[in-house]
């Protein structure tokens, strides 16, 4: 490495900056609260042991468990099952299907969670296939969030499969392998890497989610509903902050577990894999069915929200109305779409540019290497932090003391947004900056132009696409956000999310539903305009 | 440099999001039912049109933990429509500004803070009540229950949700209704029995309610106020006063002792008692502060009102909640 | 009847022709290579021959027994893969091992052994294949493929992942190794000197048809068509104006330079030109030569001992013997 850049030094020290009142001092503020009294003196372990003590409140943490367990056992298989179709076989509407995996990504969690209420309810339409079973508890919560973590699974799982190198299924089959054979010598070993991680992102998916919990968790306690009715329901601050911690212990855990495994397989991966061609795929009409009915439920809970936001009053009324989008009687109006939309903007742009410039600095400018490693450091925890602990550890951190000027700002959603999706928008940008050529930056200086002028110039225009995968990811991981808002609003500015949650409690469900529905419209328009984007930049260059 | 112009719009938009209007703007933490908010504001404003109100709404608890969470350095200029209990909290902190507003003599006693320097005047009160759902229970064949002592009959196993005391305003106030009329013992006996029938808390009060009207569940136990915007949407329920008692609850006004725009809060305290929020409480629940605008089916309700101490609601909140956990927990 | 037989092969992909007419037969015992520039087509008939691809005409028989349709698994060859395609997740004795599946245990060890000793790799035998050399990896390919006794050894640019230095090395050993075992071979390259060193006998390829086949001593004295003259070995081509439907041309190393004397000059076929460039090349040198028109370049060649008295600039004699000529049909 050559001398430092100050320019370089300067800009990373402004990041790290500024990465102290996002994420440094909320987490300490956070940690102080779990171990001081209300008055705010110390107590060491004394909140631990009271938690451990309440019979209540540590039975969540079990059941908190069971369920996430239960989701990752039912979501990973069928996403294996999904990928595996969408890779190495084909079926009619295979490229419609491998779009509409994606769509529960658009939506805020719990809007299949009230789909499932229009399915599954006592008036639900598709009641008898619940069997009698109760959908409000365990089993409603399990639906929920297999429904909303079910296109994370796939997707990891999507580029698993597509690195598995073709000829190695070649030289299988000239060997004398059959299509068992072949699966377990050649397709799972090289996946099992994609299925471990799938399995912890399920699983923390699952664990910190607080929007399917809220509407189907009936009476079952879970971790996050446990944080927020300590928090709402018995202003007990100090033992939110405890359970905060609790719920962090299985992120951090699983997150340490997937990075580890993360290494272990690089020893397995191949360079430049050539995935499975449209002309090695099979043909099988019973993956296509497979893939549909996996699909099936999803799509069904989305969809019957959309239908009931223009019905008067379900079940009882089902006259096509569009009273539902006029939100005043609801307390509501159009304006917390507005607040969202303003807010996923404001997110997507600030993001994506101090997270592309940390990431640049980290990866390709000279900068002492200390700094490198503490700003990667920081950018892995938002990974193990649920959206509900951070936006607390907000409270805490912003309610008083100096930056208590940002309390209840707009500011405040956006900068708690950005923190919250910001490790894979970094780790993103990093595997895309390892991509470009590193000597582009020395080409420039040897002309006399310097390295940041390159990096814009030429750089930047490099990583066209993966700047517009992380604005698009940023603006509509903002838009849909439940829990990271749940805490932040209520304040002066709400955003849609938290006004579904809140007409829905109210029982305006209609509203709910069409303000549901207006949230994917604002996430779908973004989608296509992503892949609009997609098209003119892979038409200009000649990838 | 098209970057940093869009920079910079971006920036102001940012900022610009929170800048305040010209008019005297009062920051008010509600809990004032949702489909309410526009009617006060604008009721307000035209009587007063030199201030403005910008509300911060959400249900009592959250309202509640939000004041509490910000004691050391509050935000809100005055609170609005929250439950006096939750007042009576605040003022234990010495949160509140004492004052007594003009018609303050015109609310019925039971609607007003009776010290020597009053903190709190109410507008309403609402009470307890279930909402029943008439074609479920028609399939079900069973009768619709009057009481709180029918609830507790084995027939309705499993037909009832109710909110949970630990996280709502709504579900503390009926335990604290039950522990003052039955006595301690008696009332946890018949909570028992009564949570032996329920079939699910929830976190909110109004939830239970809309169960009720969308069939999710035969009986929704909450308060007839939330319940009448589900009948205006044509929802088959039937609304039914408790025959043995109704817990109740005051919405109620308050000034931040912080706050330094006094004099507006002042008049908003002012206006909590006259025959505009009068007329507005008869529309919400029925039980106005000012009695002359109780309306006449609320009166019946008003007959069936408990003995509510508030003060011993408030000061035994912690207490009874932490016996609740240890009995109910699932 | 041939070992192999390829007949009118024809693959189309999508609209366009990869192949047309391809039609040639292999001997028991023969390594053939097919050789070709990128995108004439020789991987894509590769994987015809091994059963990957199905073609759109034409048939492939094994002694006699048509295979055209036959699936990889059932057809028994032995394929080693561009970028080898070793399973990352198997130790090296486990890869080879892959195709013995059907064996009994004690003959699969022990011929697994037997492999592993044929290639020199013995001794990393319970490595993984991200721990080898690419030339190790290489070695690993072949055990694999030879271990289940194919019928025929099909190898795909065997070499054009390594260095110079190691490839030759390499490209002797699998010669040696293919005499020893006597095993079919058809070796898929693009590099001249491999096939010509290598084979037995040669394909050449181009735009998906068969340009020449032939041994490498026909093809290279006796080029068919000006693509393969100019396409093994350098070919210089003459154009004069009394030629006519056929070409011409004459190889470096034919062409006689010598100082521009009376005697030399009056011989036929000789003119004057001048030496535009002298390149030395280690073993040979090459003569870059401008004729008397100052429009016609020769590259001649020779060892260095006979360009010594040659020095750039200078004006030679150059004579170009016709029983050197080579010819062909013009296009």
């Amino acid at each position: 490495m050559g001398r430092p850049s100050p320019r370089g030094v300067l800009v990373q020290l402004l990041l790290l900056f500024l990465l102290f009142p996002a994420l440094i001092y909320p987490l300490y503020m956070l940690l102080v609260r779990s171990v001081s009294d209300d008055e705010g003196n110390f107590v060491g372990a004394a909140n631990f042991l009271e938690y451990l003590h309440s019979p209540g409140l540590s039975s969540s943490f079990v059941h908190s468990l069971t369920i996430s367990i239960t989701v990752t056992a039912l979501v990973v298989p069928a996403a294996f099952l999904l990928a595996y179709g969408l890779t190495h076989t084909r079926f009619s509407g295979r490229r419609i299907c491998s779009l509409l995996v994606l769509l529960p990504l658009f939506v805020p969690s719990l809007l299949p969670a009230i789909g499932f209420v229009y399915l599954f309810g006592s008036q639900g339409i598709a009641r008898f296939l619940l069997g009698g079973q109760e959908l409000y508890g365990p089993l409603g919560i399990v639906l929920g969030n297999a429904v909303f973590t079910l296109p994370h699974a796939t997707l990891l799982l999507l580029t698993s499969l597509r690195s598995v190198d073709s000829r190695l299924y070649m030289a299988a089959a000239c060997l004398g392998a059959g299509p068992w054979r072949k699966f377990t010598s050649v397709t799972l070993p090289n996946a099992r890497y994609g299925i471990i991680n799938a399995s912890f992102v399920v699983f923390t998916l699952s664990i910190t989610d607080f929007g399917v919990p809220k509407v189907l968790g009936g009476d079952y306690s879970v971790l996050s509903t446990e944080i927020f009715s300590q928090v709402i329901g018995q202003q007990n601050l100090t033992m939110g902050a405890l359970i905060s911690l609790v719920l962090m212990a299985p992120t951090v855990l699983t997150l340490t577990l997937d990075t580890w495994a993360r290494r272990a397989h690089a020893r397995l991966s191949v360079q430049n894999a050539r995935p499975v061609s449209n002309m090695e795929q099979k043909s099988s009409p019973l993956f296509g069915f497979v893939c549909w009915g996996i699909l099936l439920l999803p799509m069904s809970s989305i969809a019957v929200v959309v239908i009931a936001s223009f019905t008067a009053f379900w079940p009882y009324d089902m006259t096509p109305v569009l009273d539902n989008y006029f939100f005043e009687e609801a307390g509501y109006s159009l304006s917390s779409l507005g607040t969202s939309a303003a807010m996923a903007l404001c997110a997507a742009v600030f993001g994506t540019a101090f997270l592309y410039t940390g990431a640049y600095l980290v990866e390709r400018a000279q900068i002492p290497a200390p700094l490198k490693r503490l700003y990667r450091l920081l950018l892995l925890l938002p990974l193990s932090l649920p959206g509900l602990v951070l936006g607390l550890a907000y409270i805490f951190a912003f309610n008083s003391g100096p930056f208590s000027f940002l309390y209840d700002s707009f500011a405040i959603l956006v900068i708690n947004t950005i923190v919250h999706f910001s490790t894979v928008a970094h780790l993103t940008f990093v595997s895309a900056l390892a991509k470009v050529d590193d000597n582009y930056e020395k080409a420039g200086r040897s002309m006399g132009v310097p390295a940041w002028k390159t990096a814009l110039r030429v750089v930047v225009q490099q990583c066209r696409l993966p700047l517009a995968d992380v604005f698009f990811y940023l603006f509509i991981n903002a838009m849909t956000t439940v829990s990271s808002m749940a805490f932040l609003c209520g304040g002066r500015h709400t955003v849609a999310a938290i006004s579904i949650v809140n007409m829905y409690d109210s029982g305006y469900l209609g509203s709910a539903a069409a303000m549901s529905t207006l949230v994917l419209a604002v996430t779908f328009g973004a989608g296509l305009l992503h892949v609009l984007f997609k098209k003119i930049v892979s038409a200009e260059s000649f990838e | 440099m098209k970057l940093c112009v869009f920079g910079a719009m971006l920036l102001s938009l940012f900022l610009h999001v929170d800048t305040a209007s010209a008019k005297t703007e009062i920051l008010v933490y509600t809990a004032v039912e949702p489909n309410y908010l526009n009617l006060y504001k604008k009721g307000f404003e035209s009587a007063y049109p030199d201030i403005s109100i910008s509300w911060v709404r959400d249900s009592t608890g959250v309202i509640t933990a939000r004041l509490l969470a910000e004691k050391d350095a509050p935000k809100a200029d005055a609170v609005f429509g929250l439950a006096a209990c939750s007042l009576l909290l605040l003022q234990k902190e010495g949160m509140l500004l004492p004052y007594k507003p003009e018609g303050y003599d015109k609310l019925s006693p039971r609607m007003r803070d009776n010290s020597e320097e009053p903190v709190w005047v109410a507008m309403n009160a609402w009470t307890s009540g279930m909402a029943i759902n008439k074609p479920e229970m028609k399939k079900l064949g069973l009768p619709h229950p009057k009481s709180w002592a029918d609830l507790a009959d084995p027939r309705y196993k499993g037909l009832i949700a109710m909110p949970d005391p630990a996280s709502s305003g709504t579900g503390y106030m009926n335990l604290a209704a039950w522990m003052q009329v039955m006595g301690e013992e008696k009332g946890w006996d018949y909570a028992d029995a009564l949570m032996a029938n329920v079939k699910m808390l929830s976190h909110s009060g109004s939830k239970p309610g809309t169960m009720a009207a969308q069939g999710e569940i035969a009986i929704g136990i909450g308060s007839p106020a939330f319940m009448k915007p589900l009948l205006k949407r044509h929802a088959p329920i039937e609304i039914v006063f408790m025959e043995d008692g109704l817990g109740w609850e005051a919405e109620a006004t308050a000034i931040i002792k912080t706050t330094d725009k006094a004099d507006a809060a002042r008049k908003l305290m002012d206006w909590t008692c006259s025959e505009a929020v009068g007329k507005i409480a008869a529309d919400f629940s029925g039980l106005a502060g000012r009695p002359e605008f109780t309306t006449s089916e609320a009166k019946k309700a008003e007959e069936l009102m408990i003995d509510n101490d508030l003060q011993w609601v408030a000061e035994n909140r912690e207490r009874l909640l932490k016996e609740w956990r240890n009995r109910y927990a699932r | 009847m041939a070992f192999l037989e390829v007949e009118q092969l024809g693959m189309r992909y999508g609209a366009s022709r990869v192949l047309r007419n391809v039609s040639f037969s292999v001997e028991e015992g023969e390594l053939i290579a097919i050789l070709g520039p990128s995108g004439c087509g020789k991987t894509t008939l590769l994987n015809a021959v091994s059963g990957i691809a199905y073609p759109s005409e034409g048939k492939i028989t094994l002694s006699g027994r048509d295979i055209t349709f036959l699936p990889p698994e059932k057809r028994r060859f032995g394929v080693v893969f561009q970028g080898y395609a070793l399973f990352p997740n198997l130790t090296v004795k486990k890869n080879v091992a892959y195709g013995l599946g059907s064996w009994d245990a004690r003959k699969r060890a022990d011929r697994v052994r037997e492999m592993l000793e044929l290639v020199g790799l013995a001794d990393v035998c319970y490595r993984y294949p991200s721990q080898l050399s690419v030339g190790q990896q290489q070695r690993v390919a072949l055990a694999r493929a030879l271990a289940p006794e194919p019928h025929i050894l099909l190898l795909d640019e065997p070499f054009s992942a390594l260095d110079a230095s190691i490839r030759q090395q390499l490209a002797e050993e699998l010669r040696r190794l293919q005499h020893q075992i006597g095993i079919t071979t058809i070796m898929v390259t693009h590099d001249q000197q491999e096939a010509m060193s290598m084979a037995d006998r040669i394909v050449i390829m181009k735009d998906g048809r068969i340009a020449q086949t032939g041994t490498p001593l026909e093809i290279y004295e006796a080029p068919a068509d000006r693509f393969v003259a100019s396409f093994i070995g350098r070919m210089n081509f003459l154009s004069f104006s009394f030629m006519e439907g056929r070409e011409y041309g004459i190889r470096g190393e034919d062409i006689v330079v010598a100082e521009a004397t009376e005697l030399m000059l009056s011989q036929p076929h000789t003119w004057t030109a001048q030496i535009t460039d002298l390149c030395y090349m280690g073993a040979f040198v090459r003569m870059e030569l401008l004729l008397q028109d100052y429009s016609t370049r020769l590259w001649a060649e020779m060892s260095a001992s006979a360009a010594a008295k040659f020095k750039k600039g200078g004006i030679v004699a150059v004579h170009l013997p016709q029983d050197k000529w080579r010819s062909w049909n013009g296009d």
